[in-house]
């Protein structure tokens, strides 16, 4: 049975629908029962998400949230870089830094963090 | 107080993660001086990035040569590991000179927290601020 995980396009899940490179832009269709983000692209290795998320103009959900990062207690491991499908964060000085604008607000960085500086805004 | 960090020159603490390093400088700080008593080469490797396994053996290492604080610029995820016996230190600053000379300006705070408490880590950021913090639950 489905959870409420594998049915958030936020996730990576959905039915059918396709998945598209963050980077480049390419549309591959979605393998049932591989989420988008775990998948990269075929044509420049970048991430994917799926279709309906870059598309739409707005944040993951209805509201406009962002990831905030406190740099006091960032220690500069990299892991929500790695984790983002929107390629929103990059390392400065080795303190993560959030791009707002390219940020959707899926918050996968929050739950990779090791030491919790990752909150929503 | 004996703080363990990460280099690959002796002169700057690297920006990858404590364990990348090719040595750890051991140093031996009090309020007013610093000295240099170990250097030490990390043959410790491993082909997974971030083991803990790896994380472990390097506590060892320098935990018998009694290192109280690791510092660094960058710590992996292993910081959850390290944090349980030893202090990790992140430093925004990339000369050890003057990062053991930020240590000096609070260490008298430093000092009485590694006597006290366990599972925390310090941040010292590049105007010298220093930040101790808990590792968040997650929610």
């Amino acid at each position: 049975m489905l959870n409420r995980k594998h049915n958030n396009p936020r996730n990576g899940y959905g039915n059918g629908g396709k998945c598209m490179c963050t980077n480049c832009g390419t549309v591959v269709k979605h393998g049932q029962g591989t989420p988008c983000t775990e998948i990269t692209c075929p044509e420049c290795g970048s991430k994917m998400i799926r279709e309906e998320l870059v598309k739409s103009n707005d944040s993951v959900g209805s509201n406009k949230r962002v990831a905030v990062i406190t740099a006091e207690e960032c220690i500069g491991c990299g892991k929500c870089i790695r984790y983002c499908p929107f390629a929103a964060i990059e390392m400065q000085n080795n303190i993560a830094v959030v791009d707002f604008d390219a940020c959707r607000g899926c918050m996968k960085c929050m739950s990779a963090c090791p030491t919790g500086a990752i909150k929503r805004a | 107080m004996i703080v363990a960090c990460a280099t690959d020159d002796g002169i700057n603490l690297i920006k990858d993660h404590f364990g990348d390093a090719k040595y750890f400088y051991i140093y031996n700080v009090d309020s007013n001086d610093y000295k240099l008593i170990e250097t030490l080469e990390n043959h410790i490797k491993s082909d997974k990035h971030a083991d803990p396994k790896k994380a472990k053996k390097i506590m060892d290492l320098l935990g018998s040569n009694g290192a109280q604080i690791f510092m660094n610029r960058a710590f992996g995820p292993n910081i959850k590991i390290i944090k349980q016996d030893i202090f990790p230190l992140v430093m925004h600053e990339e000369s050890i000179s003057k990062a053991l000379n930020k240590i000096q300006n609070s260490y008298e705070k430093i000092e009485n927290t590694i006597k006290k408490k366990k599972n925390l880590y310090f941040v010292i950021n590049k105007e010298g601020v220093l930040k101790i913090n808990d590792v968040k639950q997650k929610a």
